[in-house]
């Protein structure tokens, strides 16, 4: 997103500069030139991103094509993550983005405005993470609750800090916020590549410590989810999606639950699919 | 007016903008580099650093272990730790690694000979070259598929659309959330004038 920091321009003299980037002449014509482009990204990613995202997942919910295993296949990462009524959930991501970063940089000049906004953005955000619990399974939920909580932890230990005026953070603050980027950020990295590395024998000595410490916490440990449990996506088998384009996800053939119309080959598409699952 | 602008920089620029010839300023930091020639190694090495990153994406969001959630409440907390804590922290600034386009600033190093317009246009772009890696990729697989070295079940298109999601839910703030923070630029500024 470049291009607000294309468009930011404040007066300088006699003409107006970038202010990130002061090399920018605003009333240049090369400038002039190259900023109907930029309008367009920016129309692009803020504005027509969410709405067309928002609309999208409307219709495939209209359509009843969210629980299509395709459609889930292929489109899952935008709503499968989510339990089933927050299917829209990704576009309020998106939204809390743009806020987050708008808070931040806007009111970069008044530091009093910018931490009490993130504050109480970042407070609101937990409530409704604590509320709601929109993802679809708790370890996801957890992690939310996590990653909220070490923001609002970085936003309230940079209060009240100028980022413009002040210059560079004392050195506990800078320990501190470096601490839980790394703590917070590295378990977050971990969890999303844990998945995949337990495949490897090479992790699984972790594997087992990290489903050792599960059962000791129990901190994400309902019946259907774990630490490990992410919300899995289908297999990339596309010949066989192909086959079963019109079945339900719930129709789960080696719980000898067929969706009803579904032909004896696309159940035997999911069969292998759910033998290679 | 006169005024004293810091090394290789132009005293009639406004604000002491304007690096003098022969010198580039990336977006994103605040030193005139000498580059009078653009350096393709050093663009190639980018270039490859940002397509392991895509490869990197195209793994985690594809197969039956894809933990997506996990990716996105990652990537968010990356992105936000970083534009709250801005430029006034100096030991996050590794954090600069995850915005592909932004090495150019954190390097510090001639990559591009080019206007500072470009360069701008350049950092714009280049969430969208990550899409053509992403492409390039998809072109590769698919001919590695037809000669029969690579399971078409291994990487199907399914995978690539999703990895395409993925990058771009992830660029479409990152690289405004990196970019923007950059007061040491005004503070740079309002000092040299």
């Amino acid at each position: 997103m470049d291009v607000f920091l294309f468009i930011n321009c404040a007066p300088a003299g006699s003409t107006r500069v970038a202010i990130h980037f002061p090399a920018l002449d605003c009333n240049s014509e090369a400038y002039q030139h190259r900023l109907r482009f930029v309008y367009v990204i920016l129309a692009l990613w803020v504005l027509a991103l969410p709405l067309f995202l928002l609309a999208f997942l409307t219709y495939l919910h209209r359509t009843g094509r969210l629980a299509k295993a395709a459609t889930a296949s292929r489109w899952g990462i935008f709503y499968r993550s989510f339990a089933d009524r927050f299917y829209r959930y990704e576009v309020l991501l998106l939204v809390r983005r743009i806020a987050v970063v708008s808070i931040s940089v806007l009111w970069m000049s008044n530091e009093d405005l910018r931490s009490d906004g993130l504050n109480t953005l970042f407070l609101a955000l937990i409530l409704i993470q604590v509320r709601y619990r929109p993802y679809s399974t708790a370890a996801a939920n957890a992690w939310e609750t996590v990653c909220l909580v070490g923001l609002a932890l970085l936003s309230t230990l940079v209060s009240g800090h100028s980022v413009v005026h002040d210059g560079l953070y004392t050195l506990p603050v800078q320990v501190l916020s470096t601490l839980i980027v790394v703590i917070v950020g590295g378990l977050l990295c971990g969890a999303a590549a844990f998945g995949k590395l337990s495949r490897y024998r090479l992790c699984q000595p972790i594997v087992q410590h990290v489903q050792r410490l599960e059962m000791c916490t129990g901190c994400c440990g309902t019946s259907s989810s774990s630490l490990t449990s992410g919300p899995q996506e289908l297999d990339d088998d596309d010949e066989a999606i192909q086959l079963i384009d019109d079945t339900e996800l719930t129709a789960r053939p080696e719980l000898g639950l067929p969706a009803a119309g579904v032909s004896a080959e696309s159940t035997q598409a999911y069969q292998e699919l759910a033998d290679r699952g | 007016m006169n005024q004293s602008c810091s090394a290789h920089r132009l005293n009639s620029s406004p604000l002491c903008g304007q690096c003098e010839p022969g010198y580039v300023q990336y977006p994103g930091s605040s030193a005139c580099i000498h580059c009078e020639r653009s350096d393709g190694g050093m663009a190639t090495v980018i270039l490859l650093l940002s397509w392991l990153f895509v490869l990197a994406v195209l793994w985690l969001s594809g197969g039956e272990n894809a933990h997506t959630a996990e990716l996105k409440i990652a990537a968010f907390f990356l992105s936000s730790a970083r534009v709250i804590l801005g430029s006034s922290s100096n030991w996050t600034e590794w954090l600069r690694l995850f915005e592909g386009g932004g090495l150019t600033s954190s390097l510090a190093t001639c990559v591009f000979a080019l206007s500072p317009y470009d360069l701008s246009m350049l950092q714009l772009m280049f969430p969208f070259i990550t899409f053509l890696q992403l492409a390039f990729t998809a072109c590769i697989v698919a001919m590695l598929v037809r000669l029969g070295f690579v399971s078409l079940l291994t990487l199907s298109l399914n995978r690539f659309i999703r990895a395409t999601c993925v990058l771009m839910m992830f660029r479409s703030v990152d690289r405004y959330v990196f970019q923007f923070c950059t007061p040491r630029l005004i503070l740079l500024f309002y000092s040299s004038v």
